[in-house]
């Protein structure tokens, strides 16, 4: 669950605005913090000959089925970070800083299972192993990293945040 | 597909929930307005929505007033005090029935001054007795109080304090207080125990009533109240609306109670399942924000970092007040040494001009019949012995 923290949208807007060289430097900062989450996140996805033979490319698959497969390459392509602010949720919270896994393959290995258990001819053959607080934020690759960080990035792109508010405030004190 | 993503730091910005509020308030607007025509009361039915309109408009206009208290705490960096202020002001708008709307800017001007929630507090409390027994506008008393608390007292002259220009010049700040303390203590309560008083509570309770449901129902509530004297509607009043809102809050938890009641797995597994997912429900909706979630300050989170930043904000604001009272007193201090060592040089000059036998001897020859050039040469000495420059450069003149 993200930490809500108020005004930093608009700390976002006046660093940019007026102080770019700290907006920068913070982005950088964030990076630095979540970068580690987002690296042991690709790392837990499985290469193409550990997935399950029938899930990977087959050069003359043809219809719907061609584009689904699972390749490493582009799974670990779909796992990455941002840190420019979303669109508003349903209930009106915008993220800051994003971490995300939007490849189709990727998000299903992520997330097979979670509900239904590790049952069925498809789910059991991914192997690796589900972590997460619940059913929502539980997965394989990111969601992984993610719990065993055990929240150090977040605490410290917090720190970052406020530590940008205390240099934006102190610079703009005569 | 889902979106699968972590945020790792979000704000609330609501703008999709108030254009929800908005679009379900307008819906139910034609709802309403659809069944009175139906039932034929449409008289009742626009009444009902002007009753909504109402509490909408004045709902909107003590958010905008709260938001500019809100920024101002924000911009000093006391922004974990937010819900803390907001608790105060409301507590005393019902204590001491002064308008929320007088209440914020005073506040304002004294936190922005002292830095110190709790000395701000106070010297609101300090402010509102002062104004109650001067008739003075509470703004212009905070802000007098606040120029006080940094070592200006001019604006306190109005107040008649009992104390001559120059003690109200070196009077330090814990004087100043003391003197409006002793003057005005209890003018408050006592204007409350007056009729204007009593209509002033009545009339800011049914304020509060508007901000929260509308106040058109007002008149009604005195009538059915049977309450017994002022105090007891003021109280009814508020538990009403109070309920009210509570009311709005909980039937969010109560329709998903009664799904979770109703549901497959709620019908065979009890009631212990069912408390457990309301109780589930609530804090994701506490998360949301939608329950009035505050991140810094709430059992959910255990989060307790604002206890900390209180405390450094204080110590920070008492450090401030002992260095500008140190720094009063040290003005105060070298000015007496100045005006004691002006007197003492003074004295000095007198006895040594009472002994200076040249002076006396110039003295007693200008008394003397001389020339205006004779004249003018002894004045010239006297002045090069007595130091006076500005003759010294007038008589070679001549």
């Amino acid at each position: 669950m993200p930490t809500e923290l108020k005004g930093a949208l608009a700390l976002r807007k006046a660093l940019k605005q007026f102080e770019p060289d700290l907006a920068k430097e913070t982005t950088k900062q964030i990076g630095a913090f979540v970068k580690p989450v987002v690296k042991n996140a690709r790392g837990f996805l499985p290469s193409n000959d550990e997935a399950p033979s029938g899930w990977l490319k087959r050069p003359n698959a043809g219809g719907r089925w061609a584009t689904r497969y699972y390749d490493q390459a582009e799974a670990r392509r779909g796992i990455s970070f941002k840190t420019t602010p979303n669109k508003p949720n349903r209930n009106g919270f915008r993220s800051l800083v994003t971490m995300y896994n939007k490849g189709a393959a990727g998000a299903i290995y992520e997330t097979a299972g979670r509900k239904s258990g590790i049952t069925g001819n498809f789910t059991p053959k991914l192997g690796g192993s589900l972590k997460g607080k619940d059913q929502k934020s539980t997965g394989r690759a990111l969601f992984r990293a993610y719990t065993e960080d055990e929240g150090k990035a977040r605490g410290n792109v917090i720190k970052a945040i406020e530590a940008a508010a205390k240099k934006l405030n102190s610079r703009s004190t005569l | 597909m889902s979106n699968i993503l972590i945020s790792l730091a979000a704000e609330f910005v609501g703008k999709k929930a108030f254009s929800d509020a908005s679009k379900a308030t307008t819906s139910l607007e034609k709802n309403v307005k659809k069944l009175g025509k139906t039932l034929g009361i449409s008289l009742s039915t626009a009444a009902v929505v002007a009753y909504g309109r109402a509490s909408v408009k004045a709902f909107a206009a003590d958010e905008a007033a709260a938001q500019r208290l809100t920024t101002a705490v924000n911009n000093l960096g006391l922004s974990f005090a937010n819900v803390q202020v907001s608790s105060f002001i409301s507590d005393l708008e019902k204590s001491a029935s002064v308008a929320d709307d007088q209440l914020r800017p005073a506040f304002q001007a004294l936190l922005t001054t002292t830095g110190s929630l709790t000395q701000s507090q106070n010297l609101l409390n300090l402010a509102i007795e002062t104004s109650r027994g001067t008739g003075i506008e509470l703004t212009t008393v905070a802000k007098d109080i606040g120029m006080a608390y940094v070592g200006n007292t001019r604006g306190l002259r109005k107040y008649n304090l009992g104390l001559t220009q120059a003690e109200l010049k070196t009077a330090s700040f814990a004087d100043v207080q003391a003197r409006l303390n002793a003057q005005f203590t209890g003018a408050n309560a006592a204007y409350l125990d007056t009729t204007a008083g009593k209509l002033t509570a009545i009339s800011l309770a049914s304020d509060r009533l508007s901000e929260s449901v509308g106040g058109a129902l007002v008149d009604a509530f005195v009538a059915v109240s049977g309450s017994n004297g002022v105090g007891d509607l003021v109280n009814k009043i508020d538990i009403l609306a109070t309920k009210i809102t509570s009311l709005g809050d909980n039937l969010e938890v109560f329709a998903y109670k009664v799904k979770v009641a109703f549901s497959f797995e709620g019908f065979f597994k009890g009631q212990e399942f069912i408390d457990q997912k309301v109780e589930e429900y609530r804090r994701k909706l506490q998360y949301q924000g939608a329950l009035g979630f505050t991140p810094g300050n709430n059992s959910v989170t255990g989060y307790t970092k604002d206890d900390a930043a209180r405390k450094k904000a204080e110590a920070d604001a008492k450090k401030r007040a002992a260095e500008l009272a140190k720094l009063a007193a040290q003005q105060v201090k070298a000015q007496k040494a100045l005006t004691a060592e002006q007197k003492k040089q003074a004295m000095a000059k007198k006895q040594s001009a009472l002994f200076d036998l040249d002076q006396i001897g110039l003295v007693a020859a200008l008394k003397g019949n001389l020339s205006q050039e004779e004249q003018d040469r002894v004045k010239l000495q006297l002045a090069l012995l007595t130091d006076n420059t500005q003759k010294q450069t007038d008589y070679p003149r001549r």
